[in-house]
């Protein structure tokens, strides 16, 4: 979910852009530093990647459609620390260019789904053994994370009532979250078969 | 004097499937080279091996010196590639900031740099055009703006990939004026055998990623036989009257 | 999906269009800031006056933009799903008095008007060149204009690629579906990995090393 403007109160739009620029920042350095020429166009084709698939909603039946977020997937092909400036960029474009989520709530949406898809998501795909069961986790997991977040900064904004919107949250997300874990483990099955050399640094 | 001088080229795909097979040839300078062969024959391999672009075996001299990953960068100051998708040329966003785009690195400064792709965008016919987005105009457009960039560079040698492929026949005949107003030594990849024949002095006809023969285009290009073996047709111009006495 | 329709009006002429992109962004930063931060600390009737007053300054704006407003309103008009849902919630909940309920609603859907007319008068790459005047890392600059332009080949590439499928697999629902779907997403992906090794070749036979103008 991307928060529009008008809905977070001032402590926490502050507070979030404190929390995501410091993360924005160090990644910039990290990045810098090692960062091959032959990566720089690599960088900006996976962002407009990443952009579009947040804008491109598939349907999963039942009358809904979804998008996925593509932090867990960017993360484990560049790594967190690009995947997070990837993901940053993308929802700064799509905040600018087409009101996809606020420009002053923008610290909370990389927040909710930079910070927490590409560390954290990426954290728990690494830390548990065997592919899919580690993706599915890793994408339910950062799913509920991240509606929590989003959830507490609304309510601490005034804007949810925590105990009646809490539950609905986090399980529409948590749904979300393990599509977009199965979808992340279909991608990277399919570019096993097309293209293994891309996974070659992450296997 | 020879400006391209190969030895034992030779490049294999990194999943183990040899594209180039120890070629050996030599291009005088100011001449027009067409690399003509089916699909998979290895025709864009050696124009990316030719602008140091690949790791291969074998020696590639250019001006005569020796292309090595060292002096690659150094050597490419005297080429220009005009690849064949403009979308993969173009990517600033801006039309002037693409065809000026690495001038600076062969010692322009910023107004110098600006002439040459003010020029080199006359040439094309596209005044006017400096401020406009590659992604805005035409495929032919586009097409013209990556000729462009190559002309801004002034370079010794430039490599054409399947340059006429996808124009309309206007914008095809635009080409092809415009490639003979060009200078330098020019190899140019294509399936277009009339346009081989309209564009260039000699020709390599290349399969399996080794050549097959070396010469006048109209000479190999009107072998039947071996045009056939090599699932290549005679172009029409040279079959005119094909059944009359 | 249209795919002019991100800057669709940024090259229009106009006496907004001609004033200069850093203008524009601290114009529409201060707004946003007068907005979502200043106009709520005011009591209640003085919300009324400030929501009131900003409105009128964004239709002058726009008056001198020559942005219709059909187009502004109607784009803005696609947060209402999201505003609806979440000041509705609160509103049935007891949280949101109706006035409240009005105040929110107004309020995202004013910030979204300010942004487009940002964006709807200023080229992307004005408004990145600006940013990149005040400092912004190039890295992340770079990323953006290289995001920006190969945004509009993948669209045209997933048009095609959904063209396909539906026309080979137009009932499929459920986990086929989502097959379908992630493969194609993988074929974007795989030619992104392709065109970004084109697109560094064509930048290294232009003397590219590393280092960005």
């Amino acid at each position: 979910m991307h928060i529009p403007d008008g809905f977070l109160n001032t402590p926490v739009t502050l507070a979030t852009a404190g929390v995501s620029g410091l993360t924005l920042v160090y990644s910039l350095k990290k990045v810098n530093q090692s960062i091959r020429p032959e990566q720089i166009p690599l960088l900006g084709l996976l962002a407009s990647f990443v952009f579009m698939i947040q804008l491109f909603s598939f349907p999963i039946g039942i009358g809904t459609s979804i998008h996925l977020t593509g932090a867990l997937l960017i993360s484990i092909l560049v790594g967190p620390l690009a995947g997070f400036l990837i993901m940053t960029i993308s929802l700064f474009a799509l905040a600018l260019l087409f009101q996809h989520g606020g420009m002053l709530s923008l610290g909370a949406n990389i927040l909710n789904m930079g910070v927490v898809g590409c560390f954290l998501g990426y954290g728990i795909y690494r830390f548990i053994p065997g592919r899919r069961a580690s993706l599915i986790v890793a994408g339910l997991l950062s799913g509920v994370v991240s509606a929590s977040f989003c959830a507490l900064e609304l309510a601490l904004s005034g804007m949810l009532d925590l105990s009646s919107a809490f539950a609905t949250m986090l399980l529409i997300y948590g749904i979300t979250g393990t599509i977009e874990g199965v979808a992340s483990m279909f991608i990277l099955e399919f570019l096993k078969k097309i293209k293994p050399e891309l996974l070659e640094s992450t296997a | 004097m020879s400006q391209l001088s190969v030895k034992g080229l030779s490049y294999t795909y990194s999943d183990g499937v040899p594209a180039l097979k120890g070629l050996d040839f030599q291009l005088e300078t100011g001449s027009r080279t067409a690399l003509v062969g089916p699909n998979g024959a290895g025709k864009t391999s050696l124009l990316l091996a030719i602008a140091g672009l690949l790791q291969t075996q074998g020696e590639i001299l250019i001006n005569h010196a020796p292309l090595t990953a060292k002096n690659a960068d150094s050597l490419r100051e005297h080429m220009s590639f005009v690849f064949q998708n403009p979308d993969e040329m173009l990517f600033m966003p801006t039309v002037i900031e693409d065809v000026c785009f690495g001038l600076d690195t062969l010692g322009l400064d910023d107004k110098m740099a600006l002439e040459r792709g003010q020029a080199a965008l006359s040439q094309v016919s596209l005044e006017g055009y400096e401020q406009r987005s590659a992604h805005h105009l035409s495929y032919g457009e586009r097409r013209k703006v990556c000729i462009a960039t190559a002309l801004a560079r002034r370079s010794d040698i430039t490599l054409f990939d399947e340059p006429s492929r996808e124009l309309d026949p206007y914008g095809r005949r635009n080409f092809i004026d415009l490639f003979h107003k060009m200078t330098g030594t020019m190899i140019l990849a294509t399936h277009d055998l009339e346009l081989v024949l309209e564009t260039c002095t000699q020709m390599i006809l290349l399969d399996e990623g080794q050549i097959i023969k070396m010469g006048k285009p109209d000479e190999i290009l009107g072998d039947v036989q071996l045009m056939e073996s090599h699932k290549l047709e005679v172009p029409h111009s040279l079959t005119r009257h094909p059944h009359s006495h | 999906m249209n795919h002019a329709f991100i800057d669709r009006y940024s090259r229009l002429d106009s006496p907004l269009h001609k004033r200069s992109p850093a203008t524009k962004i601290l114009g529409v930063s201060v707004c946003l800031i007068a907005l979502l931060f200043v106009i709520p600390l005011l009591n209640p009737p003085q919300i009324w006056a400030g929501l009131l007053i900003y409105s009128a300054i964004m239709v002058l704006i726009t008056l001198s933009s020559s942005v219709p407003f059909s187009f502004l309103l109607s784009r803005s008009a696609l947060v209402l799903p999201f505003s609806v849902l979440i000041v509705f919630v609160n509103y049935v909940s007891g949280n949101f008095s109706f006035a409240q309920m009005i105040e929110t609603t107004v309020k995202s859907l004013l910030s979204i008007f300010t942004l487009l007319l940002l964006t709807s008068t200023t080229p992307f790459h004005e408004i990145l060149k600006q940013l990149s005047r005040w400092g912004t890392p190039r890295l992340f600059i770079i990323i953006l204009s290289f995001m920006y332009r190969y945004f509009f080949l993948l669209m045209g590439e997933i048009e095609a690629l959904e063209r396909a499928v539906h026309m080979r697999h137009s009932s499929v629902s459920g986990w086929k579906r989502i097959r379908v779907y992630t493969n194609m997403i993988g074929m974007l992906l795989v030619r992104s990995y392709e065109r970004a090794e084109h697109v560094y070749q064509a930048m290294q036979m232009r003397g590219f090393t590393g280092d960005f103008p």
